[in-house]
Formats: structure tokens, C-alpha cells, sequence
């Protein structure tokens, strides 16, 4: 599946294994800009759920997510 | 919205099992969601069959060792894995693995006992723990 | 209702009906006031400040028992919540100067670990290196995970509050200077204060 997203930060947390994908993902938030799209690219397991959960918890958007070769990328939005 | 009882499961000696799953049973008998997040040794203890061969207790009371496993089997308690199963039996039991332990010990979901329900990160343990009237490190 | 009825008819008629309808309306009336009480209650909960806030007690000072309280606390404060560490007896020796990196992974007084071997090596001198050398080159060292010193700055830059617990500090005769420059020295009493307004205070 290819996005028709316009991604205007992209994190590579490639590699990274837990709690740094969201530590990374929450670092650069203030740096992003209300309505900007983030993408983030994970091969830890449990970003799976927790990035999603990371997003509902800061009221954030998820807007989709991707899976390939074992590389798991989120769209999100700065909605807060 | 039910009330939620949260653990961490650091441990993997059998007498921490035990306490947890005892408290797991309690919970669900009193109509609570139970949240368990497995890490560290308490991955190992949930390893495929791992529960049928470990025997090990708290190194602290490691002398004890022995006689409690003796009375336990005389008295007929429960092991802990059998309170687990039961507790599911009554109630909402979610059992989760954290992702950066299994990936330390070169493990996947196929590899644990087929509880353990999915794999997560810390992030979605603290969402449900932040729900919970309990919370517990064990 | 095409059919003529007696007054009389009507009247059980209309009794009948009324009786209905004030049951149907009792019955729509319950489920809507709780249906409103539980969607208030949620509402409620989501604002509530208790939600936001994170209490760990961190008393044990060894390698594999250090990063419950660091990975917990860095994971919630990522969440946009608020978390407090309380470092208390041996807790202490993870934010001492230069000691993040040096702790160790012991087999005797820590209950959490299972002995990998017969019991009576864990006693021998010279095992607790050997241990922590095991942990930190099998379970650590190849991989990403983070260090204790880089969770411990990942907790500063995220504004987790480390707290030392004083008393403590006093019985194993810790000095302020000894330990890091982001740690605040406060008593029980501080900590509670903030752990009774947590929904979740762990001890690790």
C-alpha cells in the first residue's frame, strides 16, 4: 500500500527497541507544527499498539498505518 | 466500565507466580478486568512449557524451596499456572509480553505459552494501568 | 380502533394502556439515566487529574532492576503524563554519580531473578561480576536498548522528577554532591503527597 500522504517530518526508529520509539516520537512533538504529518518508521513489536496508544493519549491523529518487510510506519497528525 | 487490576510480572520464581496468580484469580472472582504485562523473568516463565519444569523460588528463601513444593503437592494446591487458567475461565484476563524482552531473548509469540494473548509495548501497559484501581509491580 | 366500544370497555382499555405506557416510559427513563451516568462518568474520568499521574518507588539497586522504574517512568512522562521516582534504599546507587553504567546484576537479595545455575555459586566471590557481565553482554550488549545513564537522561529531558529519599541518604551515609545534579532530596512524606493524587504508584 502506498501513501498519498504528505509526510513533513519522518523519525527512523528502525532498530529501536522499547520505550524509544514513543520517547523519540514525544521529543521531536514540539518541533512539529498543529496539523503537520509525521511519519515513523519501527520494527519494534510492541509499537505496534503503543503508538497508536501513544497518539490517542496525547490526542493526536493516526491517520495510517503501513506494514512491510517487518517495518511497521505510522501516519500521524499534530491535532494537540 | 469495570473496575481494572494492573501487574507488571517481573519475576519468574514460582513463589512471585504464585502471589500474582492468586491475586489474578481474586480479581476476576470479584468481577475485575485483570491487565498482565510479562517482562524479564517473568518471560521466562511463561516460555512454551517452561511452567511444567520451574521450580525455582526467591533466592532469598531458596532453603524453603523444597518443602514448599512438597506441601504444596501433599495439600493439593493449585500451581499458578493452573489459578491463571481458571481466573481466565471466570473473567477478563489480559496477559501481553513486552516486545523488548522477547526481542533480548531472541523470542516470538509461537514461543510462549498460548495465554499470553499479544505482544506490546510500555506505553500500552501504562494506558491501561493509568485505568486501574490497582496497580501492582510483582 | 375501528371496532365500538362501551364507555366502560374503553375505560379498562385506557387503564390498560396507561399502565403500559408508564411501564415503557419507567423502562426508557433507567436506561437513559444510565446511559447519561456512565457516559458522565467517563467524561469524568478522562479529565480526571489522578489519570495524568505516574508514583514509582525505586528500591533496589541492581542492573535488571533498575529499568522497571526508568522504562515505566520515561514511557508515561512520554505520554504527556506526570511521574515521580522515589529512590530509596538501595534505589539510590542508580542515580549516584557515575554508577548508572557500573551497576550490577546480583543473584543473592534480588528475589526478582531466577538463579541459572545451583544457588550456592551466587555466594561465591567474584560471581556477582560474572552475572552482570552475562546480562549486560547477552541481554544488553548487542542490542538497542537503552543504557540506565541514557534513561536517565531521557527522564531529565522529559521532566520526570527524581526524588532521593533523605532518610535513607542519612542511614547509608549518601552525601547531596554524590548524586546527580537533577535529583531532588525530599522525605516520604513529599512523595506521598504526590502519590496520593496518582491512580498508579508502583513499587519496584
Amino acid at each position: 500500500m502506498t501513501t498519498q500522504l504528505h509526510v513533513d517530518h519522518f523519525i527512523d526508529a528502525k532498530g529501536m527497541m522499547c520505550p524509544m520509539p514513543i520517547i523519540t516520537l514525544k521529543k521531536m512533538w514540539k518541533d512539529v507544527a498543529p496539523g503537520q504529518i509525521v511519519a515513523i518508521a519501527a520494527t519494534d513489536q510492541g509499537a505496534r499498539r503503543d503508538i497508536p496508544t501513544w497518539a490517542e493519549a496525547t490526542g493526536n491523529r493516526l491517520l495510517e498505518t503501513n506494514e512491510e518487510q517487518g517495518v511497521l510506519t505510522f501516519y500521524l497528525q499534530k491535532t494537540a | 466500565m469495570k473496575e481494572r487490576m494492573s501487574i507488571v510480572l517481573f519475576s519468574g520464581t514460582v513463589d512471585k507466580l504464585l502471589a500474582a496468580s492468586i491475586l489474578a484469580t481474586g480479581a476476576a472472582a470479584m468481577d475485575m478486568d485483570v491487565e498482565i504485562f510479562l517482562t524479564t523473568w517473568g518471560i521466562e516463565a511463561f516460555r512454551k512449557d517452561a511452567y511444567k519444569t520451574n521450580t525455582r523460588i526467591s533466592s532469598d528463601f531458596a532453603d524453603y524451596g523444597s518443602t514448599m513444593r512438597e506441601l504444596m503437592t501433599a495439600k493439593k494446591a493449585p500451581t499458578w499456572m493452573e489459578n491463571i487458567l481458571g481466573a481466565r475461565e471466570i473473567g477478563n484476563v489480559h496477559i501481553a509480553a513486552c516486545s523488548m524482552t522477547l526481542d533480548l531473548f531472541g523470542l516470538t509469540l509461537n514461543d510462549l505459552e498460548p495465554i499470553v494473548d499479544e505482544i506490546t509495548g510500555v506505553a500500552s501497559f501504562m494506558e491501561r494501568a493509568r485505568e486501574s484501581k490497582v496497580s501492582l509491580f510483582i | 380502533m375501528t371496532a365500538p366500544t362501551t364507555s366502560r370497555e374503553h375505560m379498562t382499555l385506557s387503564l390498560d394502556m396507561e399502565q403500559l405506557i408508564r411501564e415503557r416510559v419507567d423502562e426508557l427513563a433507567a436506561e437513559r439515566v444510565t446511559k447519561i451516568v456512565d457516559d458522565k462518568i467517563a467524561e469524568a474520568m478522562k479529565k480526571d487529574p489522578a489519570k495524568q499521574k505516574v508514583a514509582i518507588i525505586a528500591s533496589k539497586g541492581t542492573l535488571d532492576m533498575a529499568y522497571p522504574p526508568l522504562i515505566l517512568a520515561t514511557a508515561a512522562a512520554a505520554m504527556d503524563m506526570e511521574v515521580e521516582i522515589f529512590f530509596t534504599f538501595y534505589g539510590l546507587d542508580i542515580i549516584k554519580k557515575g554508577q548508572a553504567d557500573r551497576l550490577k546484576v546480583a543473584p543473592i537479595a534480588n528475589p526478582a531473578m531466577p538463579v541459572p545455575m545451583p544457588n550456592i555459586i551466587g555466594m561465591l566471590p567474584g560471581m556477582t561480576p560474572l552475572a552482570s557481565w552475562m546480562m549486560k553482554s547477552l541481554y544488553f550488549g548487542k542490542h538497542n536498548v537503552a543504557t540506565v545513564g541514557e534513561l536517565l537522561d531521557q527522564c531529565k529531558d522529559l521532566g520526570v522528577k527524581l526524588i532521593a529519599c533523605q532518610m535513607t541518604m542519612d542511614v547509608l551515609g549518601y552525601k547531596r554532591e554524590e548524586l546527580l545534579d537533577e535529583v531532588e532530596v525530599a522525605g516520604a512524606a513529599t512523595f506521598l503527597a504526590f502519590a496520593s493524587q496518582a491512580h498508579t504508584t508502583l513499587f519496584v
